[in-house]
């Protein structure tokens, strides 16, 4: 009992002394330091904020605001942009590629159309329709003077593009590039079976086989220049070709006496690249220096030793560009340039001469890059 | 002879092509590309605390470029962490005036911040009071505005800035 009225009694004079504390003091002792008045420096002024010294904290440094650089220009011919087109936005882009070939009298004019759509997520799709013009000046079994051509669709290319990153600085050289992986696929929408021999092998307009290819992008900005760079292997699949194909190098093809090949081309390596300086960034006008090369080997990756031949080329291009017009809904980009032969092993000494125009039609976000 | 000409050829277009390089390169050099060079640079050097290195980084880069707001703030505010209080704030005046649109609102905030640390508090509710017609107030605004007003003996117009249901903008995400 004794105990409990003890308890009471501490209990009572302790809430006696807080009380009297505070009525004597204010609550400094429960908040934050007061701010002190300057009509009378030194007492206190009670108002349920922080001390004068302590809204200084807030203070704040800026990041440097967004220096933008990404103009829209036609770029290189061989070598893919790693950036996406934003959702909203699509583009078309016809190409021509005119494979002459002095030494066998030959051309190949290569017009694939391309047609190129942001489905936002990163991702962006595009196929490619090529019709070609093929020419002939000699029959190649007799090197005979003969002249022959013949128009039509090839194989038809469909690509999904997946952005991973994006150029995290365009004035910093070793800032992180906007690098994109793409998964192309190929259908043989050409001609590559019955063949006919007076057409000297023009008819033929696709290579016949479906291709699965996984390819690295990369491009870098360090104004006014921008780096590209396109690696990638391509598996084609086995098929069936018959009387007078000509094999994927353009040189060698099976005589029109013989009979069906289960044909099993060798592991396609591509790489190109490019350098590019945009003198006028209104205009988007510049010029590029573009390296291209494939390789096939003797073997393929997943249907074991090749039968079709190996061979090998490295070109450089060099390249201009303008863009006009240009404004937020609509823009057009123009390229031409000349690849040139610098190294082939079993394959045609080649010039092609290129030209492209791209109509990009622009949605809320932009074109790719910007 | 022909041989002589085609290297000539070549050696013009070698030549030609360095030119350009050399001044595309040149162009990197641009004075607003060394200021955000310098000015990007400084900013990290202040997150990481080195605030000398930071100043002699955004000294050169209000050389190239002298009417950036954000050089003037990031220099006011190394000015204001070595304890130069009217420097700080002459730099953030420089920076208000470059911007008159609501871009002006960090500014603003920043500088009202150093007045009241310095108890400048009717110069700070003069700078706050610019905020307080617009539509939409920066985040921050509503406490230091009423800090400032209850300062210059405003009790109740301070409680109306907080009891308010004024419209706050979001914060811009700093990277």
């Amino acid at each position: 009992m004794k105990q409990v009225r003890r308890g009471i009694f501490a209990v009572f004079f302790w809430s006696c002394a807080l009380t009297a504390g505070w009525m004597a003091g204010g609550l400094e002792g429960w908040a934050d330091p007061a701010a002190m008045s300057p009509a009378s420096p030194g007492s206190p002024m009670t108002f349920p904020f922080s001390s004068d010294s302590d809204m200084s904290k807030d203070f704040q440094a800026l990041a440097p605001p967004y220096l933008p650089w990404g103009p829209n220009t036609s770029g290189p011919f061989f070598t893919g942009t790693a950036e996406v087109e934003p959702i909203g936005s699509w583009y078309l882009e016809p190409f021509a590629y005119d494979f002459i070939t002095p030494g066998i009298s030959a051309s190949s004019l290569y017009m694939p159309m391309r047609l190129a759509v942001g489905l936002g997520h990163n991702l962006e799709f595009d196929t490619f329709l090529p019709l070609i013009q093929n020419w002939q000046g000699v029959d190649p079994s007799q090197g005979i003077d003969h002249s022959a051509s013949h128009f039509g669709v090839g194989n038809t290319h469909f690509e999904v593009k997946w952005q991973l990153t994006s150029d995290a600085d365009v004035y910093e050289p070793l800032a992180m590039p906007a690098i994109a992986l793409t998964f192309d696929f190929w259908v043989p929408s050409g001609q590559y079976q019955n063949l006919n021999p007076q057409d000297y092998g023009t008819d033929q307009l696709g290579n016949g086989t479906y291709n699965e290819g996984v390819m690295l992008l990369v491009r870098k900005h360090v104004k006014p220049f921008m780096f590209y760079l396109q690696v990638g292997d391509i598996v084609e699949n086995p098929s069936t070709v018959g009387a007078g194909y000509t094999f994927n190098n353009g040189i060698e093809q099976l005589p029109f006496t013989a009979g069906n090949l289960h044909m099993v081309d060798g592991n396609l390596t591509y790489y190109a690249g490019a350098f590019e300086h945009v003198i006028n960034t209104e205009w988007g006008a510049g010029y590029l220096l573009e390296f291209y090369g494939e390789t096939q080997s003797g073997s393929n990756l997943f249907f074991g030793a090749a039968n079709a031949p190996s061979w090998s080329f490295f070109w450089l291009a060099p390249e201009v560009e303008v863009t006009w017009p240009h404004n937020p809904k609509f823009s057009a980009t123009w390229g031409a340039g000349v690849a040139l032969p610098v190294y082939q092993s079993n394959y045609p000494h080649t010039y092609t001469p290129m030209g492209t125009v791209t109509f990009y039609f622009n949605g809320p976000f932009g074109y790719r890059g910007m | 002879m022909t041989l002589n000409v085609r290297k000539k050829g070549i050696c013009l277009a070698v030549m030609g092509f360095l030119g350009f390089v050399l001044a595309g390169c040149a162009e990197m050099t641009e004075p607003d590309v060394r200021a955000y060079i310098h000015e990007k640079r400084a900013y990290a050097e202040i997150r990481q605390g080195q605030l000398e290195k930071a100043e002699q980084d955004l000294k050169m880069a209000l050389r190239d470029n002298p009417k950036e707001p954000s050089i003037l703030n990031n220099m006011a505010y190394i000015e204001f962490k070595e304890g130069h209080y009217m420097k700080a704030v002459g730099y953030l005046e420089q920076a208000r005036v470059l911007r008159t649109d609501d871009d002006d609102e960090p500014y603003i905030l920043n500088e009202a911040r150093i007045l009241i640390a310095h108890h400048d508090y009717h110069r700070a509710l003069t700078l706050l009071a610019l905020i307080e017609p617009r539509q939409k107030w920066p985040h921050g605004y509503r406490k230091i505005m009423a800090e400032a007003l209850l300062h210059n003996g405003q009790s109740a117009h301070a409680l109306a800035i907080l009891l308010g249901s004024h419209p706050v903008t979001l914060d811009k995400p700093q990277p």
